[in-house]
């Protein structure tokens, strides 16, 4: 089991490509076949993860070797030009996969239940163990390239899984659009930062040589070159262009709410818990090589241009995520405050904590000691991942009980589904940041870590946003489960359907991770300190002592008196209270009627902002949908239709007579036979020329004599 | 003595085969010959991969059959990595082949006589390669060249294949004496046979009308085998006559003991100062691969178009040899192989047509891979592989070639094998439009093949996607392959000095 | 006189001409056979001529074996070839080589 890095991702693909020739085995097989799969990808992830942990590595041929372990092959070597793959095991890596791959299989399981008896399971199922492979190996992979692979393979899985109800019932819509056009938009979105996270990666691969992520931390050279041809801030920009996409940050965010279209285990697993975590994961991994290594590289630069160039770049880069990540949380927070459909709230808060954890990692970047920012984001990370995953097959399990995905087609279902009321309301006071949940501190670090770093503006944003978390959370559980049922569920009850609690099949994983997210509340210091201990090689991969000597953006340096977690404390407590109080009169007590309210205080107008998303989605359509579209009608009327219609009709006439005379004297003897030429040139030319393969013997040896003379000519020649 | 075993292993397989096969007729227990040889095969295939680390140990391993003689003038075996890289080739091509005949051949008469002959065609090819001296060579040139007329002309009760042998026969024979002249008068210049001792003898000498005669005896001897445009008018006629197997292993790795004698020729024994080989192979190639493709146009008949593509594929390959440089030897050999894969997967996916529909015409096969998924994926994936697409492992061999051909600065050269490939893509795909169109009436009864068949298939077309995905271990072995063979004084030291 | 080495390498050389030339030439399958015949014969009288002429007072035996080896190959070659043109005859009731001529282009 040395092997476990390779296998970790290998064994999910293969089991991907296997499963349409288990299918033929029976149903229940091929079902089974791909759970297992992902359980023995967890398993291999919880080796490595404990490799990593007792601090030995095993490499056949090496012997053992302390993580991080660079382990790599050769791929494609030619004189002058090499590839490697390679898995990387490092604390980052492993326990980044150990938690997608345990979260993989225990929403595995759950589809047991949920999709049971819909069509085309066999896609299904192919492309989910798809998925945990490419995900893992964008998790384990060394180099930009390989993880690319993975990266693009995550992005076919989701698209292909988004639009997995092709046929497009209108129940299936989310908002107002059908899957498949939510799948195509997902795609192209994440598409635009793949191109921009591709265009970096080899622009730095032509100056570095390149793709391995160690190497480029090691080396400096490529920076300093970098910065010498002036592209090092464009670069650094670029690269964040990736995470942007994948990770549902503004302004590439408006695909993930339309994502929900698909099954709701896909939105837990893809577009909750594991691959809009990518770029995260991206940003952390080159955390280092940015804050590190443009460090080293200014050491060793001489001219003050360069050197400034490079810090700029650095500062820019964190400044940009720290910045984008803030913005991203306070808007998709308030565009969930109104949502009406239950997934579509937990995709807006999604975004929403994705942009905490850019926010935790861009903050790190901005600090003298970056470890707390690291450990912000890594740690909002795993938590987030646990109990959004919870949520929404909690959510899930919700819809299907329910038959429907709008919010105010439920309502007082808590006595009929307790289990599941139970864990949706942990999941989302962990949301919230409720202590002492799991969420709780992992929100308190990303406070810590914008104190450190002294950006106190968005300190606030990110506090506010808390209380907009809170208000929207304690909204979803009180429309979903509290009061009194909804008509539409009342119209169920009298064609004999009556809301029960789900299969154990479906709640024994969301309960699972309930009690993952409570224990981790309770040991949560503790873990915190676990991890900055665990995570340390990740960071200090530079076997070089760095000076931290040059600026670094408006640090603090200690506070006076008051603990800085008794502050970031006090924020949050403040925070829970004004957001959770307006919550509960508008829909727990239900003293003020939440429409009457928006009505009577002229809220109209930002309930309308909102509800429209800012009109960003509205303004993306018109600039880069219609935009074309009627750019491409408008060509067609105006263009096309008046000025080439007019003018052909102008010329028609002449046009005629003259390819009359054109057609008659020169298209036809030589167009013609041109066209005829070239279509039938090789076949024609050929079949003259098959004539010297005669057959008969005699020609076949007069060839060889032929040969003979033709080389002897040859010589004569060229060489004497 | 190990580095013969898998030779000796497949001699003695091959001779015992007719004995297993009297026993077979007397039990009535049709599949034991099939199975013997397939062991073999196996065994051998094992024994051979195991010299890999011996290689790993020292890079030229000497060994003498008749050790009383005391100097090494004949009969002795020279095991370096280039020899290694075609053997396991070899081996490994007639292990698929074999396990592809069970099936096809159920229908068969004389099968021992078959597998006997087919063990010790690669035996021979085997022995060519493990040749130190110009005596081994020929003795094991003979074996492979004498077994393939026979298996060439194994359904004797036929037309085409007795037609088909005998030109084969004829254009080979007359190869094998020039070899045989070029080998006495070589004789005749250094007073020796041994590989070694010649290249000694010629290192340093000054260009003569002599030597360049002897090179183009030897290359028009040698090229005849490997198909190099003048001297390939047999190939269209006898691979395809011949039973989809034995095509596959003609097509894949017999005519490439005629490269790699080719190879031993311009590298080791008579190396560049002393005749310039480039020219000559470089117009060689460049004709080789025109007439190859251009032919390959219009043919109707699947297995004679593959038999075209075989020698196109052959100009790809003297290109990377006329290139004289380590990295073009490198391409060459990676080609080696990749061909041998692709194209053998080519010949045993229209194997497994023909053995299902009866017949060899393309208009007539309109819709057959929708009928045999398995082999018409495995066809496509050779055919594409062949056309070279991305991410199969022709792909990978052509893109060194060029590379090399870019790097030795043959800007012409490169420019003429793109178009050809260009050019090539054109019938590669029209085969695979004709696969997957809507199938004719005649298709439409048609059933996937016996198991043994598509097994054979489905090995070797994940063999292509592995190597086009990860050809690293293929890069490895040719790159010491071509290191060792382009240190010429290596080989020639370790040998004398045994 | 003394024989001259020269003479045997001539006369190898014209011999494997001839060969060369009753390939080209010669419509009957066996004649064809026997050029064949004759270009091997031609290798095989070179490989003796240098046994013998290459060192003086010293005939090198590995040559010897190898002609010797050259000759039973060859022979098995004849075999083989024969029966080709047995199992032609058969099928085209002719010895004609260029009536074989079925398989073209």
């Amino acid at each position: 089991m040395y092997y476990s890095p390779w296998l970790v991702w290998i064994i999910p693909i293969v089991g991907a490509i296997l499963t349409p020739l288990i299918a033929r085995l029976g149903e229940k097989v091929r079902d089974y076949f791909a759970v297992l799969c992902s359980l023995l990808a967890a398993l291999m992830a919880t080796l490595n993860f404990s490799y990593v942990l007792s601090g030995k590595v095993y490499v056949p041929g090496v012997g053992y070797v302390h993580p991080p372990v660079d382990w790599r092959v050769k791929w494609f070597v030619v004189p002058g030009f090499y590839l490697d793959v390679g898995v990387l095991i490092d604390p980052l890596s492993t326990f980044m996969g150990l938690i997608v791959a345990w979260i993989s299989f225990l929403i595995m399981v759950y589809s047991l239940g949920y999709m049971h008896g819909e069509e085309g399971l066999t896609r299904y199922w192919f492309f989910m163990n798809f998925f945990i492979g490419n995900m893992l190996l964008l998790v384990m992979s060394d180099n930009i390239l390989q993880m690319l692979f993975g990266w693009e393979g995550v992005g076919l899985c989701s698209y292909q899984l988004i639009g997995f109800y092709y046929s497009d019932e209108r129940k299936r819509w989310i908002g107002d659009i059908p899957p498949s056009h939510a799948g195509m938009k997902a795609f192209i979105t994440t598409k635009i930062g793949d191109i921009c996270l591709m265009i970096a990666s080899f622009i730095i691969f032509s100056i570095s040589g390149t793709f391995n992520f160690l190497d480029l931390q090691v080396n400096h050279e490529w920076i300093i070159e970098l910065a010498k041809l002036g592209l090092i801030v464009p670069v650094t920009i670029l690269l964040f262009g990736g995470p942007i996409g994948k990770s549902a940050q503004f302004p590439l965010h408006e695909w993930l709410p339309e994502a929900m279209a698909g099954p709701t285990s896909v939105s837990a697993l893809i577009h909750a818990a594991t691959m809009v975590k990518a770029g995260v994961y991206l940003v952390a991994r080159l955390f280092p090589t940015i804050y590190y290594g443009f460090e080293v590289a200014v050491e060793h630069v001489h001219g003050l241009a360069i050197e400034g160039l490079i810090l700029q770049a650095r500062q820019n880069f964190f400044l940009t995520v720290a910045w984008i990540g803030a913005f991203t949380a306070f808007l998709a927070a308030t565009q969930a405050t109104v949502s009406r459909e239950l997934k579509k709230v937990l995709a807006y808060s999604t975004i929403s904590q994705i942009g905490y954890m850019m926010l935790g990692l861009g903050a790190g970047g901005l600090a003298m000691d970056p470890s707390t920012g690291f450990v912000a984001g890594i740690f909002h990370l795993a938590s987030h991942a646990i109990f959004k995953a919870l949520l929404f097959m909690a959510a899930g399990a919700v819809i299907h009980a329910c038959e429907s995905t709008n919010m105010f087609d439920m309502g007082g279902i808590r006595r009929d589904m307790p289990i599941t009321f139970a864990t949706m309301l942990v999941g989302a006071l962990s949301l919230s940041g409720i202590p002492p949940l799991s969420g709780f501190w992992s929100k308190e670090v990303v406070f810590t870590a914008c104190m450190i770093s002294g950006q106190y503006f968005l300190l606030a944003l990110a506090a506010v946003t808390a209380a907009i978390t809170f208000f929207y959370s304690l909204r979803m559980i009180a429309i979903t489960f509290l009061g009194s049922k909804s008509e539409h569920l009342e119209e169920l009850e009298h064609e004999g359907h009556h809301v029960h609690e789900v299969s154990k099949v479906m709640w024994v994983p969301y309960t699972i991770l309930a009690a993952a997210t409570i224990v981790l509340g309770f040991v949560g210091p503790l873990f915190e300190h676990f991890m900055h201990e665990f995570l340390e090689p990740s960071m200090h991969i530079l076997h070089h002592e760095v000076k931290f000597s040059i600026m670094v953006y408006g640090a603090v340096e200690s506070h006076s008196g008051i603990p800085m977690q008794l502050i970031t404390t006090t924020i949050t407590a403040c925070m829970l209270v004004i957001g959770g109080l307006p919550a509960y009169y508008l829909y727990i007590s239900r003293k003020v009627d939440p429409a009457e309210f928006v009505e009577k205080h002229g809220l109209k107008g930002l309930y309308n902002f909102l509800y429209n998303r800012w009109y960003i989605n509205p303004t993306y359509y018109r600039l880069f949908v219609y935009s074309l579209i009627n750019g491409s009608l408008i060509l067609f009327r105006n263009f096309e239709k008046a000025v080439i219609d007019a003018f052909n009709y102008i010329l028609a006439n002449s046009i005629v007579k003259l390819s009359g005379v054109v057609y008659r004297y020169f298209e036809k003897p030589v167009l013609d036979g041109l066209n005829y030429t070239i279509a039938y040139a090789f076949a024609s030319f050929s079949q003259a020329f098959r004539r010297i393969q005669t057959g008969v013997s005699s020609f076949n040896i007069m060839g060889m004599v032929l040969g003979i003379i033709l080389l002897i000519i040859l010589i004569i020649f060229r060489i004497f | 003595m190990e580095i013969l075993s898998p030779m000796i292993i497949l001699a003695l397989f091959g001779i015992l085969t007719p004995i297993i096969g009297f026993i077979c007729e007397r039990g009535r227990v049709r599949n034991l010959v099939s199975a013997w040889a397939l062991f073999g095969f196996i065994i051998s295939f094992m024994a051979c991969f195991r010299l890999m680390n011996l290689l790993n140990k020292n890079p030229v391993i000497v060994v003498s059959l008749y050790p009383s003689i005391g100097e090494y003038v004949a009969g002795f075996i020279v095991l370096d990595w280039l020899s290694f890289t075609f053997s396991i080739g070899f081996i490994f091509l007639g292990l698929i082949s074999t396990l592809h005949s069970i099936d096809y051949m159920s229908h068969d008469t004389g099968l021992p006589s078959y597998y006997s002959l087919l063990l010790l065609m690669v035996c021979g090819m085997v022995g060519v390669t493990l040749a130190g001296d110009f005596l081994t060579l020929y003795v094991f040139w003979e074996l492979m060249s004498i077994s393939s007329y026979c298996l060439v002309g194994f359904r004797k009760h036929l037309w085409e294949p007795v037609e088909a042998g005998f030109k084969y026969l004829l254009m080979s024979a007359a190869g094998s004496a020039l070899v045989l002249f070029s080998m006495s008068l070589l004789y005749g210049l250094t007073g020796s046979l041994s590989f070694a001792r010649i290249a000694s003898s010629l290192t340093g000498a000054s260009p003569s009308i002599l030597l360049y005669a002897i090179f183009i005896l030897l290359l028009v001897g040698f090229g005849v085998k490997a198909a190099i445009v003048p001297f390939h008018s047999w190939l269209p006629d006898a691979h395809p006559a011949a039973p989809s197997p034995i095509s596959a292993m003609l097509s894949g790795v017999v005519i490439k003991t005629g490269v790699y004698a080719i190879i031993r020729a311009s590298y080791t024994l008579i190396a560049i100062p002393t005749v310039d080989f480039r020219p000559m192979l470089a117009l060689l190639s460049v004709l080789t691969m025109t007439v190859g493709n251009i032919l390959a146009l219009v043919q109707k008949d699947i297995k004679r178009l593959l038999a075209y593509s075989s020698i196109a594929q052959i100009g790809y390959l003297v290109l990377a040899l006329s290139l004289g440089t380590e990295f073009g030897l490198l391409a060459g050999i990676v080609h080696f192989f990749n061909h041998a894969l692709m194209k053998g997967l080519a010949f045993l996916c229209a194997g497994s047509i023909i053995h299902v529909l009866g017949t060899r015409n393309i208009d007539e096969l309109t819709g057959i891979g929708r009928r045999m998924p398995v082999t018409g994926v495995s066809f496509a994936i050779a055919l594409l592989s062949l056309a070279g697409m991305p991410f199969l492992n022709g792909f990978i061999s052509k893109y060194l070639i060029f590379a090399a051909a870019i790097d030795a600065q043959a800007y012409l050269l490169t420019f003429i094998g793109l178009l050809n490939s260009a050019v090539g893509v054109v019938y590669y795909v029209r085969v695979i439009q004709v696969l997957f169109r809507k199938p004719i009436e005649a298709v439409m009864k048609a059933h996937e093949s016996p198991p043994l068949i598509t097994s054979s298939l489905v090995i070797l077309s994940l063999l292509c996607i592995i190597f086009g995905v990860w050809p690293q271990p293929l890069s490895y072995v040719a790159e010491l392959a071509a290191h060792f063979t382009f240190q010429r004084l290596v080989y020639i030291t370790s040998v004398l000095r045994f | 006189m003394p024989i001259e080495p020269y003479t045997f390498i001539a006369t190898s050389g014209v011999l494997l001409a001839v060969g060369i030339y009753g390939l080209m030439v010669k419509r009957n399958m066996i004649k064809m056979v026997m050029a064949l015949e004759i270009m091997f014969s031609s290798a095989i009288l070179s490989l003796v001529n240098f046994a013998y002429f290459r060192m003086y007072g010293f005939v090198d035996p590995i040559l010897h074996v190898t002609a010797i080896i050259a000759i039973s190959v060859e022979a098995c070659l004849i075999g083989i070839a024969l029966a080709f043109v047995i199992n032609a005859y058969r099928h085209y009731k002719t010895l004609d080589i260029r009536e074989l001529r079925r398989l073209r282009w």
